[in-house]
């Protein structure tokens, strides 16, 4: 049997009347990278959501490691190894990026009120090493000292990621995170993810680069006007007939 | 002497700019304003003066003891005035706020009496002369400790992990919950260091006029909303600018022109920077009236 580390069950998600989920199901393998795809509309963001506690379901069940989370604040769903990133970049833009990244393991930090920077326990050097290594992993260590605002917007997607993958979680939910990055950045940003799995983090992954989702993910699941229309390896399911005609209306 | 009078100035700047860094930490994390923290400054000062003068403890420890008290009494307003207050009602808190200041002065003249109280000089005979220009001993302690706590202030802001929280959480209170940074216990830390300052600035301040009143509480607010007006709100260094040029513009006022004329010129810079430039003069964000 299968070793689910999140489980989406029946999710439906009204908006004034209007369904932008219907009785969607979505199961995530431990150790998987699962995309999501589907046109403009299909209710990609509004599962990530609903996922990660930003909106509740209209009906539907949520389960993080076979605990039911579905009424569960977002903050209350992090300790429980649950993180995500934005389509809309939410950086501190006022902090420098590898401020930024240290923000991101506040909750492992277990720092006291008097804790400085230059008089560091062994356990926060080595938080201090694990953010250099998080910025080196996504090409930010020559931009550690900027302010976050200032990077270019390809360079502050990656922040974004570096950040929620310092937090340590066990579940990565990235909402579109190739969006307006250049060709080279995106080409980067694969073996990256693909190297987070290898460290053993789960991925779910909203995408519209079918490039890009084609080279990371185990799964794809496939929605179209809030319904699953097809679950399989990318090969297969975005090859089909049903998202062809979903996609190119053909 | 011009020289003499910017720097009585600047001393007395040093001291608005630590009420104004007490305001602008709090504005920073919750977008208001405590309108307790006038009181809070008041109520330290009281303290500091009556352990110095009645139970003759030394200047060191009346303040460390001024520090604690606008700490608890910070604190204490966030738990009465903000932290339980939705935010969706923006004047609760600063009408909950100014009522927790009334009370603090309401206690104070009940138990310690509506009298002024003296304050101590510290370096009595101490001075330095340097051509026509003299400093006294009090002054170089208003200067060095206002100038070790502000820079205190910005080493814990930039190099601790708190201090990269709260300012985190000035940024953006919900994504930094959500990287799992206890918001509330952020903002009742910067709250208590807001006292801190707070009290740090009453005692300073009444060390510099040797005197200090229950009843100096609003006027503190006062003069620290034109500071952080002039400086931008929420901008820890515009307000430190700001402190320093009031500081100077009111000396050179009281100095030259006359005592009388002293808030009516900082009434009117303020008036003018509010329509010209509403977000501060060194701060390009939202204005005043947007935000809190």
């Amino acid at each position: 049997m299968a070793d689910l580390q999140l489980r989406a069950l029946d999710i439906t998600k009204h908006f004034q009347g209007v369904a932008a989920l219907a009785e969607v199901t979505l199961e995530v393998e431990r150790g998987s990278i699962h995309g999501v795809v589907g046109p403009n509309g299909a209710g990609k963001t509004t599962l990530l959501n609903v996922m990660s506690g930003f909106l509740p379901p209209s009906r539907g069940v949520v389960e993080l490691d076979g605990r039911d989370v579905t009424r569960l604040a977002p903050q209350k769903r992090v300790p429980l190894g649950l993180t995500r990133t934005f389509q809309n970049l939410r950086l501190f833009g006022g902090l420098t990026v590898r401020e930024n990244v240290l923000l991101g393991q506040h909750s492992r930090a277990r720092t006291g009120f008097l804790s400085l920077w230059p008089l560091r326990t062994a356990a926060e050097k080595e938080l201090d090493r694990a953010a250099e290594h998080a910025l080196e992993a996504f090409g930010l260590t020559e931009y550690r000292r900027r302010r976050a605002a200032t990077l270019p917007y390809g360079l502050q997607k990656q922040l974004e990621i570096a950040r929620a993958v310092s937090a340590k979680p066990r579940l990565l939910l990235m909402d579109e995170p190739a969006a307006g990055m250049t060709a080279k950045e995106r080409l980067d940003l694969v073996p990256r993810i693909r190297a987070l799995r290898d460290e053993g983090l789960t991925v779910v992954i909203v995408e519209h680069d079918m490039e890009v989702i084609g080279a990371v993910c185990d799964v794809v699941t496939v929605l179209n006007f809030g319904r699953k229309l097809v679950e399989g390896a990318p090969k297969v399911a975005l090859a089909s007939a049903e998202v062809r005609t979903a996609y190119l209306g053909t | 002497m011009l020289i003499q009078q910017l720097v009585n100035g600047l001393l007395l700047g040093t001291t608005f700019a630590l009420i104004a860094l007490s305001f602008n930490l709090v504005v920073g994390a919750l977008d208001r304003l405590n309108f307790a923290l006038g009181e809070t400054a008041m109520v330290s000062a009281i303290c500091g003066a009556l352990f110095m003068s009645q139970l003759d403890i030394t200047f060191v420890l009346a303040f460390l003891a001024a520090l604690a008290i606008g700490a608890v009494v910070a604190g204490i307003t966030f738990l009465l005035s903000f932290r339980f207050v939705s935010a969706e009602y923006h004047t609760a808190p600063i009408l909950s706020s100014l009522g927790v200041g009334l009370v603090i002065t309401s206690l104070v003249t009940r138990v310690v009496g509506s009298d002024q109280r003296r304050v101590p000089s510290v370096l009595e005979g101490v001075r330095i002369e340097i051509g026509p220009l003299r400093i006294v001993g009090d002054q170089l302690i208003i200067l060095s400790v206002a100038a070790l706590m502000t820079v205190l202030l910005y080493g814990f802001l930039n190099r601790t992990p708190w201090g990269t929280a709260i300012r985190g959480v000035s940024d953006d209170p919900d994504m930094a919950g959500l990287l799992g940074v206890p918001v509330q216990r952020v903002i009742l830390l910067t709250f208590v260091i807001s006292g801190t300052l707070a009290g740090a600035s009453g005692l300073l301040t009444g060390l510099s006029f040797h005197t200090v009143s229950p009843f100096t509480g609003f006027e503190t607010t006062l003069t620290a909303l034109m500071v952080i007006v002039l400086g931008g709100l929420g901008n820890i260094t515009g307000g430190v600018v700001a402190a320093l040029m009031i500081g100077v513009i009111e000396t050179l006022t009281v100095a030259y022109l006359s005592a009388t004329y002293r808030d009516l010129i900082v009434f009117l810079l303020v008036g003018i920077t509010l329509v010209a430039r509403p977000q501060g003069l060194f701060t390009r964000n939202t204005g005043v009236v947007g935000r809190v």
